[in-house]
């Protein structure tokens, strides 16, 4: 009943404070809308490439080399040209006839891109276009911009790049849908600040003192604040994601059940990670620090603040970030359908959150002053 | 009621409480009289559960704390010295959490509640949240958040520090009705005057130690041979302090203007003494009272210092 009455109370704070729904709602959905729009010349192939010029060579004649050179002319919007010979090309390029050169190898391994001086922002955008195909989720986007009758084609992939064999080419993902996995994967995690907020807040005022002098066993007031953060937050993240959904019309594939079981292991995770915190370190600056390093390298090594460079340390780095795990499970079952990957997702975020949770209330319990 | 034997508490190197002994009443208004920092808080939180102590034995209503603690809180209350309370909750919701952690529900709950306001003076600002309250009023709800659940023993740490006189003389009226229910109030304090004026049994206590203990005239008896001068001359001349200190039994000279403080230690026995050093400096006099010894002459003579150093 203690557990209850405590859950319910904070649930009635955490919902009371505009700030809390500010944060974790309204902030993640404009920052889709915006960063979604900024970044659609990425993703939609309708948009326009103001004055590319670009020249390409693509060596490998299977379903990639075919999937890249499609790709650059709907990019480019035809304004690039195809040339046989690499010295050719780069001859060119010297001659400034135009503003970039790549080159794909005959075994779909490697694209070299090469810049003339005049590059400029032109230069950015296609190392951008370019990106966008090499990362693992852009370039099934890529291929999504590929016209229905080819879609269907089914094709398969020998290369790294693909999990998937088969692709779901009639979800035409664009930079909105992206920005709204990500912005979702990371906001939740970005609970972790509120859950820790809510306890310090507690602390700080002392009402955690006339809590812990009534007649509550401390596990049930650990239990209060654990499930009453925990509702909270899947609430602000069901609000999130609805709004984002009927709002902007962001696309959450065809098994949503997946989708939001994802979500809610994740908040599982990023509640832990703010209580255990919260409860295991006494000094507030201490706890701040902690948190920011660790919340804010999940995003960062997940890829939240920007593609990561393609060098192993990051590349190992990323599978430390639940946040990574998540988001890949989110874009597997979304835009391909798959679940391979729905399931890991789901143990390590419970995993590392039951291990913190755990943890912290073995503390807590054992603590023999408040 | 309660029995405290030979509690001590260290903080790391630092003494809290030394070898306290207390023993408390049923129904009695007993006052813990102490400068900032002689470890009232400490005994206070330990009474609740929210310390430990590092050796000696405390009973509450018969139970040990160390095995008992959850049926002893059932019957205590807490009005901690800062607020604690939710600023983001109305005062109703304030108090109707903390009462429903003792097992109150429903209507009772509902009516603990609304009496509650009512006694604290609350009732119509029930519906508001304390961000928008005086400091009297948080105070007021501070008290109202220990007491809605009707507590045997009522533990107040100072509450009323930093407030009006007014909200004062309201706390204080406050917690003499609570005592006259037959609430055990244990009143924590460094106002000399509160503790003479509100509690029947009061313990000194500095440094972590009680250095005495009893009702007011049990204390002041301690002290018996003290009193004060108070020479109020017809105006501000400037006395010598030091000349007077050299007075026999003189312990402490004060000017506040045109009124001196004498504290002394020989009755009135150096009283010719002390009127010469006026009369033959040539300071005319207005008015001369002897006060009996009151709480800050106890605490002073029996550590050297005054309650508010």
């Amino acid at each position: 009943m203690n557990t209850l009455i405590i859950a319910l109370k904070i649930l009635k704070q955490n919902f009371t404070q505009p700030a809390n729904l500010i944060i974790l709602v309204i902030v993640p959905l404009v920052l889709i809308q915006l960063l979604g729009t900024a970044l659609s010349g990425v993703f939609s192939a309708s948009n326009n490439i103001a004055e590319i010029s670009l020249a390409y060579q693509v060596v490998d004649k299977g379903p990639i080399g075919e999937a890249f050179e499609h790709y650059l002319k709907i990019a480019t919007k035809n304004s690039s040209d195809s040339i046989d010979n690499r010295d050719e090309g780069l001859k060119q390029l010297e001659q400034a006839q135009y503003q970039a050169f790549v080159v794909m190898d005959e075994k779909a391994e490697k694209i070299d891109l090469y810049f003339n001086n005049a590059g400029g922002i032109s230069a950015g955008i296609i190392e951008s276009l370019i990106r966008a195909f090499v990362n693992d989720y852009d370039f099934k986007m890529a291929l999504n911009m590929k016209d229905s009758e080819q879609a269907e084609i089914p094709i398969e992939f020998n290369e790294n790049y693909f999990i998937d064999k088969t692709l779901n080419r009639t979800v035409q993902a664009d930079s909105m849908d992206h920005m709204a996995i990500l912005m979702l994967s990371m906001f939740v995690l970005f609970g972790a600040f509120l859950v820790s907020y809510t306890i310090e807040t507690e602390k700080a005022n002392l009402t955690i003192n006339r809590i812990y002098s009534a007649p509550v066993k401390k596990e049930s007031i650990f239990l209060g604040i654990y499930i009453g953060n925990f509702v909270s937050q899947l609430a602000m993240v069901l609000c999130l994601f609805l709004l984002s959904n009927f709002l902007l019309g962001i696309y959450f594939g065809e098994n949503i059940l997946k989708v939001l079981l994802i979500l809610l292991s994740e908040v599982f995770l990023s509640v832990s990670i703010g209580m255990a915190l919260a409860m295991l370190i006494k000094d507030t600056k201490a706890l701040k620090a902690l948190l920011n390093v660790l919340i804010l390298s999940f995003v960062f090594f997940a890829g939240g603040y920007g593609p990561l460079p393609e060098v192993p340390f990051f590349q190992t780095a990323k599978l430390f970030s639940p946040m990574t795990w998540v988001k890949e499970g989110l874009f597997e079952v979304i835009f391909n359908g798959s679940s391979e990957k729905v399931m890991p997702a789901i143990l390590i975020c419970f995993g590392f959150g039951l291990l913190l949770m755990g943890l912290s209330f073995i503390v807590t319990s054992r603590r023999k002053e408040i | 009621m309660i029995r405290i034997s030979g509690v001590n508490k260290k903080y790391q190197d630092i003494k809290a409480l030394d070898h306290v002994d207390l023993e408390i009443g049923k129904g009695e208004l007993f006052g813990l009289l102490g400068p900032n920092g002689a470890g009232k808080t400490s005994l206070i939180k330990i009474l609740c559960g929210l310390l430990s102590v590092n050796s000696g034995d405390i009973f509450i209503n018969g139970l040990d704390l160390r095995k008992d603690i959850t049926s002893i809180k059932r019957i205590i209350g807490i009005v901690p010295q800062d607020l604690a309370i939710y600023k983001d909750l109305t005062a109703y919701e304030n108090i109707r959490f903390f009462a429903s952690l003792y097992g109150l529900k429903g209507k009772a709950l509902k009516a603990a509640v609304e009496e509650t306001l009512e006694f604290t003076g609350l009732s119509d600002s029930a519906r508001k949240k304390p961000k928008t309250f005086s400091g009297g009023m948080k105070r007021r709800l501070n008290i109202a958040c220990g007491l809605a659940h009707s507590p045997k023993i009522l533990f107040m740490d100072e509450p009323t520090v930093g407030i009006d006189p007014q909200t004062r003389n309201h706390i204080l009226e406050s917690v003499r009705q609570l005592n006259r229910k037959g609430c055990t109030v244990i009143y924590t304090t460094h106002y000399m005057e509160e503790a003479e004026s509100l509690c029947s049994r009061i313990a000194i206590i500095d440094h972590g130690k009680i250095i005495a203990q009893g009702s007011r005239e049990e204390l002041q008896s301690l002290i018996k041979d003290y009193n004060r001068f108070v020479v109020t001359m017809k105006q501000s001349y400037s006395i010598v302090i030091d000349t007077l200190r050299k007075i026999q039994g003189v312990l402490r000279v004060e000017q506040q203007g045109p009124r001196v403080l004498i504290d002394n230690d020989l009755g009135i026995d150096n009283l010719e003494q002390i009127i010469s050093y006026f009369t033959e400096s040539g300071f005319k006099l207005h008015d001369f009272r002897m006060e009996a010894p009151n709480l800050e002459m106890v605490f002073l003579t029996l550590t050297g210092r005054k309650l508010r150093d």
